[in-house]
């Protein structure tokens, strides 16, 4: 078996945070190693670690002196990664595979040192999509955030109402900001977390990740996507919906059709085995005998601005983008991946609609986890 | 002039972020030819990226052949590492200056292509050090949300009685994770998220970053560090106070007394040009000359558990940790703009820990102080 090896925080580096499923801000080492586990770390950390994991041994970095380095003279630039070295030369640590975003100003000093690294993503991504019991535990309690989150916002639209200068609640002007706000407080009543929430009204929507601005039209389109973050396990979910306020527009409310018609085909699809390509070509195909087109239809090179214009989906777990690919990139399907599926459809300058729900992947289908209605009315 | 290169998202890579200051949760390649900034991102994200920032040329990937990688069946790290790699010659980029975290993986393949790569952390953290419009306007915003949070806990605390030598309200004992839940709204409220803080009580409180959980015992100091980030910014502020609620012992009030000397003795002595290490020193000295331990005293090798046994401060901006640092380790001058953390903090792991912390801007003659909440220990 590899070793492994692994150097950085649980908040920014989602391979660690799945070994060690507690918030470390500040960068530590952990190594897989002749069967021992072992983390090297701050003792400001204290028992949290052993407290969730007793099975990971704990080494105080303060065992490992800065003193000597000092004395040496060290910029302190240099210092971490001479530390680091020697809590790896402590393990008797020779080969050892990596993730890719493992930090090159260690790489290069653990390489000189005559450590071999070895970049293997696929490794640590495999381990990722199979979810703990823990994981899977916080991206159920990020989808209800996410609903409730969903119905802050639609509380808002539907008893909001026309006046001269656009939509009003409660004599406050509507706006895309009000509209997060209103999420981002029910994501915090229920220990999540989301501050970069797609709320874009007309135009915007066609524009991808816009998070969106501005005053709520008497007659808009809103499209409301969502991925808060559980905070104790870190995981997130993922899901989309569009909601029509005024009077109807004929091309919104039929592209809303299809979209959801699409999402229907794609869940009817998944199961364990299945590649997440086919399922992407399967709605790229649905929408282009509608006469939209998609990543499969468009000229090559060229940037695509109306239509289906991106992948369909994608893994959710500790990042909100992981593996599996369901798009242009894609994985076979396994029993315990968890993805998002998500057709839309747009015309920059126009605007857009899109409808996203999270599934869990089982051996002969799937669990739809996003509980919550399609419609367009909010 | 030096070339750059930066790959990342910019919410888990500060250097990125300081560059490109808007959320963009995917990967994408940043770089820096002959002082012209450049973006090679996915299609979808090019219109907002113009729009965050003049000076930024926004190339498509459709511009470096990214529809005939697709269509070569790679994976997805393979996709990325191409791309980075058909950016780097686009642009002419042949020998850059590259962030510690730069990935690993992306090296091989890139020095295959011929590029020199140089980590060069200094030459990031200078750039952040110096914190100004939005992102200093971000600061205070979090610095805000933080003190309405802590307001908010503080409050709770207050109207809670003793049960049974327990903190009690509304008929159900004031656990830590009530006091958190009411603090996040206020966050969020604020525009604001963490994602975690400390509300350690008793002896808690005496183990670093323990976050905290339970009850609270009436009587015991409890640690409230609070670190929330402003999400449009996505820049940190850092504030800490030890709030009691029941009859304080002396021990404790001892240790409050002494860290808030070496709060004021350090803070007096900031200003720009003053070495961080005096500043960590002038902490040191008013705990040692009352008794207690600090990194100066221990011997090599062994873990402090008592006194005042950690670091003093530390920069704040992009990354609630980041240099300056004012501690054992060098840590070079203080320079006007800098925004720094100053936190003593006294403990004993069988009763617990009294910690301050204020946030202060370094100014040419002293320092602006940010944060503006009172220092006592009743609630």
């Amino acid at each position: 078996m590899s070793d492994v090896l692994l150097i950085g925080d649980t908040l920014r580096l989602p391979e660690l945070r799945h070994e060690v499923p507690v918030d470390i801000g500040d960068p530590f080492l952990y190594a897989e190693t002749g069967g021992r586990r072992v983390a090297i770390v701050w003792s400001v950390e204290g028992d949290r670690i052993a407290l969730v994991d007793p099975s990971i041994e704990i080494v105080p970095s303060e065992t490992f002196s800065i003193d000597q380095l000092l004395r040496d003279g060290l910029d302190p630039y240099e210092v971490f990664p001479a530390l680091f070295s020697q809590m790896v030369a402590s393990l008797g640590l020779s080969r050892a595979l990596v993730p890719d975003r493992f930090p090159l100003g260690i790489a290069d000093r653990l390489r000189a040192d005559g450590v071999e690294l070895v970049v293997d993503q696929r490794f640590f991504d495999d381990r990722r999509r199979r979810k703990s019991g823990f994981e899977l535990a916080g991206i159920r309690a990020a989808q209800n955030a996410a609903e409730a989150g969903m119905r802050a916002i639609a509380a808002l639209l539907e008893r909001s109402h026309p006046s001269g200068e656009g939509r009003v609640v409660d004599g406050e002007p509507l706006t895309c900001e009000r509209l997060r706000a209103a999420a981002a407080a029910a994501f915090a009543a229920l220990g999540c977390r989301g501050d970069d929430m797609i709320v874009a009204h007309g135009a915007q929507a066609a524009d991808g990740h816009d998070p969106g601005r501005g005053r709520i039209e008497n007659d808009d389109t809103v499209l409301c996507d969502l991925f808060p973050q559980h905070i104790e396990s870190a995981c997130f979910a993922d899901m989309t919906r569009t909601f029509r306020v005024g009077a109807v527009d004929a091309t919104i409310a039929d592209w809303h059709g299809q979209c959801v018609e699409a999402l229907e085909l794609a869940v009817a699809m998944v199961r364990s085995g299945c590649e997440g390509g086919e399922i992407h070509r399967a709605v790229c195909a649905f929408f282009e005998e509608r006469g939209h087109m998609t990543q499969s239809t468009r000229p090559e090179g060229s940037v695509q601005t109306e239509g289906f214009n991106h992948g369909l989906g994608h893994g959710v777990g500790l990042e909100v983008h992981e593996a599996p690919g369901v798009s242009r990139v894609s994985h076979g399907l396994v029993a315990g991946d968890v993805i998002a599926l998500e057709p839309g459809l747009y015309r920059r300058g126009f605007g857009g609609v899109r409808v996203e729900d999270l599934v869990l992947v089982t051996e002969d289908g799937c669990e739809v986890l996003t509980d919550y209605p399609y419609g367009l009315d909010p | 002039m030096t070339d750059v290169l930066i790959i990342g998202d910019t919410f888990r890579s500060p250097e990125l972020r300081h560059e490109v200051p808007l959320g963009v949760p995917d990967p994408f390649v940043y770089l820096e030819r002959d002082g012209a900034r450049h973006v090679y991102v996915g299609s979808m994200e090019v219109d907002r990226i113009r729009g965050a920032r003049g000076d930024l040329t926004v190339h498509p990937l459709e511009e470096v052949g990214i529809d005939e990688l697709y269509a070569q069946d790679l994976g997805w790290l393979e996709i990325r590492l191409e791309w980075a790699a058909r950016a780097c010659a686009h642009a002419g980029l042949t020998r850059a200056a590259v962030p510690q975290t730069f990935p690993a993986g992306h090296l091989d393949r890139l020095r295959r292509a011929g590029i020199e790569l140089t980590v060069d952390q200094a030459l990031f953290d200078e750039r952040r050090r110096i914190k100004a419009g939005p992102e200093l306007d971000g600061i205070r915003r979090a610095q805000l949300a933080a003190e309405a949070g802590l307001t908010t806990g503080v409050a709770l605390m207050r109207q809670a009685e003793n049960g049974d030598g327990v903190l009690w309200l509304d008929g159900e004992p004031l656990t830590v994770e009530r006091i958190k839940a009411a603090m996040r709204l206020v966050f969020a409220e604020h525009g604001c998220s963490a994602e975690e803080f400390i509300v350690a009580p008793g002896p808690q409180g005496a183990v670093g970053h323990e976050m905290g959980h339970g009850p609270i015992r009436f009587g015991e100091p409890v640690v409230f560090d609070l670190w929330p980030r402003d999400d449009a910014s996505s820049c940190f502020a850092d504030m800490t106070r030890t709030i009691v609620v029941g009859p304080v012992s002396d021990e404790v009030a001892g240790w409050h007394r002494v860290t808030k000397e070496a709060l004021g003795a350090a803070t007096a002595l900031i200003r720009a040009g003053v070495d961080c290490r005096s500043v960590f020193d002038a902490a040191c000295e008013v705990y040692e000359a009352a008794g207690y331990d600090t990194q100066r005293t221990k011997t090599a090798g062994e873990v402090l558990r008592h006194g005042f046994f950690h670091g003093l401060g530390h920069g704040v901006g992009l990354e609630v940790h980041e240099g300056p640092y004012m501690g054992l380790l060098p840590g070079g001058e203080l320079v006007a703009g800098d925004v720094v953390t100053i936190e003593p903090g006294c403990y004993d792991p069988a009763v617990g820990g009294v910690r301050l912390e204020d946030l202060v801007l370094v100014t040419d003659d002293g320092c602006e102080v940010l944060t503006r909440f009172p220092y006592d220990l009743e609630a």
